[in-house]
């Protein structure tokens, strides 16, 4: 079920009244039906895969108690790694063992041996990378007795598979989601108020932005042997629009949806584009992911602790598990290659720090310099795109090369330029707004704030308007759900 | 929770305003490429306006003509009625089996047919049917079934000219129009006329804009070949299995059963393509078993001598010497039997 679907328009409304009028009175009828709601909801994919989420969920509940229950550290540190082993088993086996044995075979053939390996030929579960490092985190922080572990296998279903974050985060944190799951909710009319309009600007994002966007950047670089260098340019741009409509707006309908049931999920964006180093764009982009990675990878290997040497080495390896974490493809991981050498100068002349708080706060326009650096951060970060968004590196590779061509300096040329023209212009507007609203939550909270109330219904309305006229006239998928 | 659903169904009741009053700024005043999804075009391709008029104006037939543009441009009323039959022809641009069944449920008492021609392209059985929905919604009147046939090809598209052109009706008088029924229009070295005919029939004839070369239509250029290709990957998945929306295939069997009901013979015939696109189906076998297991059926592309150089407008269209040949076939065929 996509949250852009009229399927979720039925099914949001159904669970919400549920929640609010049959269930209010306890908490555990609550959350049961949280649950049961985030089982359906993930069954509308492939009932199959429930059995697998189930089984992950499961597993880390009873490790998490056997580690807690051990006698002795030998023991806890084998429930740890049983848990982590086939948590991470099943992510290797289900997204990653195609790539594994076709890269082995193909390194074979460089030294002359052929092989006929053995693929399987499998559907990649909606999901599994996200409720994976749920799991993960949850028995790394027991492990590490950061937490105690949860006996209350409903509660800890829930924080494992509650829908709006289910199938493309964010990613949660026991510490976090686990306590709300376990207090009393009340409804907030003000906190419902507020997850409506996060919904509504999310779905803005989605089918007015990403979804037209998505259009071009496919057009482009589906065939992008035959575009000149200035046309390859915009396909790279469009392409970064719709990956941030895509993701954010995903993230903005999780976060609104999560707030109208009473809980607050962990902001995953905060206005990347208006970063004015990349150090600063890492801290702002997929927040859930980055700051996961930080915790359960980049810390343990020593962090930006000890000599130059070992910082530039855990930088690589955080960047690189942070890009093969994205897909089985070297065009992944050489995305995120790319952004480790982006980081490196910010690292090595320590100003990976500087830049905190949000650019021009309290002001209307940035300073010069300001301005210099989102342009020289944005340019980089599109660059990183098409190796993120390439087939192939060769792919990348002929993309980058006829980009950087004699004919990047021609007009743009190819099929719907009228449309792709109109497409900028929702881009325009889109970025208008979210740099007025780049000090809050997500741009929409402050949008008419003190508005009367017609005249923001109004403009609220116009957004709804602007989606009916400019959406697909198909039901289409999240990036990251093939994630 | 009270203010939250007072506050909630108020603003619901807002933006049902502000949208419906803003499709109509949207659609009156931007020009086409700027409204996405809205297409509301009155005296649009095809002639479907004027043929929905005529259709209007038109009493019993003996044939009665339903499907693509192969229908309007590939069954002529005049060579059915020099063989002493009257037709009438409501086929339309990429009509759909959703399409014809709506205009078949319109139509069918006001010109009580004893024969249905319907023309099978497997292209639109894969098709969304959006194109021909706003086509028809646009070009003639607007009743429940139209809402039933936006329901079924649920798109934004569609219900938003649907609005547009319910609003337009309710408080602004539209004007009858009048088409130009005579097109010319040319490609490369082709001059190509399109005429409407009455009875629905669109003829297409062609000339060379240099005639010293003649050496026949070449209509198939790597462009063409690119469409072609695209084409067939619609009708059919990757391993060669025809794709057929289910919606489609309902509407279509629909269709049938409502003719077998009014005991109508129902004729299917798929009009022929050139070669090398119908070499690009594979799974024609499958089509061919499908329809030939649902009526009456005749494949102009199977042991046919179309030339694509002679017989055709485009890779997909016959020319009015290809209509002439098949039109004369098929009534040799189908209509010698009665």
């Amino acid at each position: 079920m996509l949250f852009n679907s009229i399927s979720f328009l039925v099914f949001l409304p159904v669970v919400f009244i549920l929640y609010w009028f049959v269930t209010n009175k306890s908490l555990k009828a609550q959350n049961i039906l949280l649950l049961a709601a985030s089982y359906f909801f993930y069954a509308c994919w492939d009932y199959r895969f429930l059995f697998l989420l189930m089984f992950s969920t499961l597993l880390d509940y009873y490790t998490g108690l056997k580690m807690q229950d051990a006698a002795g550290e030998r023991a806890k540190k084998f429930w740890f790694w049983l848990s982590v082993i086939v948590n991470v088993g099943f992510l290797a086996v289900f997204k990653y063992y195609n790539f594994f044995a076709a890269s082995f075979a193909e390194l074979l053939s460089h030294t002359g041996l052929k092989i006929n390996v053995w693929t399987i030929n499998v559907i990649l579960p909606v999901g599994i990378s996200f409720y994976t490092f749920h799991g993960l985190s949850y028995v790394i922080d027991i492990y590490k007795n950061r937490i105690k572990p949860e006996r209350n296998f409903v509660d800890y279903a829930v924080f494992v598979s509650f829908f709006p974050l289910l199938v493309a985060g964010p990613i949660e944190r026991a510490t976090h989601l686990l306590p709300q799951v376990k207090q009393q909710r009340t409804f907030d009319y003000a906190k419902a108020i507020d997850g409506l309009r996060q919904i509504l600007w999310g779905l803005f994002k989605k089918v007015v932005i990403a979804d037209n966007c998505a259009e071009f950047a496919n057009l482009i670089f589906n065939h992008s042997g035959t575009y000149s260098g200035s046309t390859l340019a915009l396909g790279a741009l469009f392409f970064t629009f719709q990956i941030y409509g895509d993701f954010s707006g995903y993230s903005d309908i999780a976060l609104g949806t999560a707030r109208l049931f009473g809980i607050e999920l962990l902001r995953n964006f905060a206005f990347p584009y208006f970063s004015r180093d990349i150090a600063e764009f890492w801290r702002r982009w997929h927040i859930s992911l980055s700051t996961w990675f930080r915790d359960y990878l980049y810390v343990p290997l020593g962090g930006s602790r000890g000599n130059t040497w070992m910082k530039v080495r855990n930088t690589f390896i955080i960047f690189i598990v942070s890009g093969f974490w994205h897909g089985a493809n070297w065009t992944f991981i050489v995305w995120g290659a790319l952004n480790a050498l982006y980081f490196l100068p910010v690292l090595l002349l320590n100003r990976n720090r500087n830049n905190l708080e949000t650019v021009a706060a309290g002001k209307l326009f940035p300073t010069v310099k300001e301005a210099a650096g989102m342009l020289v951060t944005f340019g980089l970060t599109v660059i990183a795109w098409i190796f993120f968004r390439s087939e192939s590196l060769h792919h990348a590779v002929s993309y980058l090369k006829r980009l950087f061509s004699a004919s990047l300096f021609s007009n743009p040329d190819f099929e719907g330029k009228k449309m792709a023209m109109l497409t900028l212009g929702l881009c325009v507007f889109f970025f208008m707004i979210e740099w007025l609203g780049r000090e809050r939550q997500y741009a929409l909270s402050h949008i008419g704030e003190h508005w009367p109330r017609p005249l923001r219904w109004s403009f609220y309305s116009f957004l709804i308007f602007l989606m009916g006229m400019y959406m697909s006239t198909s039901e289409t998928p999240f990036i990251y759900f093939q994630f | 929770m009270k203010k939250f659903f007072i506050n909630g169904f108020l603003f619901l009741a807002t933006t049902v305003v502000f949208y419906t009053a803003a499709v109509m700024l949207w659609g009156s005043y931007l020009p086409a490429d700027m409204k996405k999804n809205i297409n509301y075009r009155r005296g649009s391709f095809g002639f479907t306006y004027t043929r929905l008029q005529e259709v209007n104006q038109t009493g019993k037939v003996d044939v009665l003509f339903v499907g693509s543009s192969h229908a309007y441009c590939g069954f002529d009323a005049r060579i059915f009625g020099q063989h002493g039959y009257t037709s009438f022809n409501l086929g339309s641009s990429m009509q759909t089996p959703v399409q014809s069944d709506l205009l078949i449920n319109r139509y069918l008492d006001r010109l009580s047919p004893s024969v249905v021609v319907y023309e099978i392209y497997p292209y639109a059985f894969a098709s969304d049917g959006v194109e021909s929905a706003v086509d028809i919604i646009a070009n003639d009147r607007i009743n429940g079934g139209d809402v039933a046939m936006a329901a079924t090809v649920n798109s934004i598209k569609t219900y938003n000219t649907l609005l547009y052109g319910f609003v337009s009706r309710l408080f602004r008088k539209e004007k009858p129009i009048q088409e130009q029924l005579s097109i010319t229009a040319s490609s490369g070295n082709i001059i190509s006329h399109s005429k409407y005919i009455r009875g629905g029939f669109m003829e297409k004839s062609m000339e060379l804009a240099d005639s010293s070369a003649h050496t026949g239509f070449e209509i198939i250029t790597p462009a063409v070949e690119r469409k072609m290709q695209a084409d067939a990957a619609v009708v059919q998945t990757k391993d060669g299995k025809w794709y057929a929306r289910s919606y489609q295939l309902a509407a279509f069997e629909n269709t049938l059963r409502k003719m077998k009901e009014r005991n109508i013979r129902v004729i299917l015939v798929q009009a022929p393509v050139v070669p090398a696109y119908y070499a690009l189906l594979r799974c024609s076998n499958e089509i061919n078993a499908y329809f030939s297991s649902k009526a009456e059926y005749y494949n102009f592309n199977e042991g046919s001598s179309f030339d694509e150089k002679v017989d055709f407008a485009d890779y997909h269209h016959l020319n009015q010497t290809g209509v002439t040949k098949m039109n004369e076939v098929l009534i040799q065929k189908a209509f010698s039997k009665k």
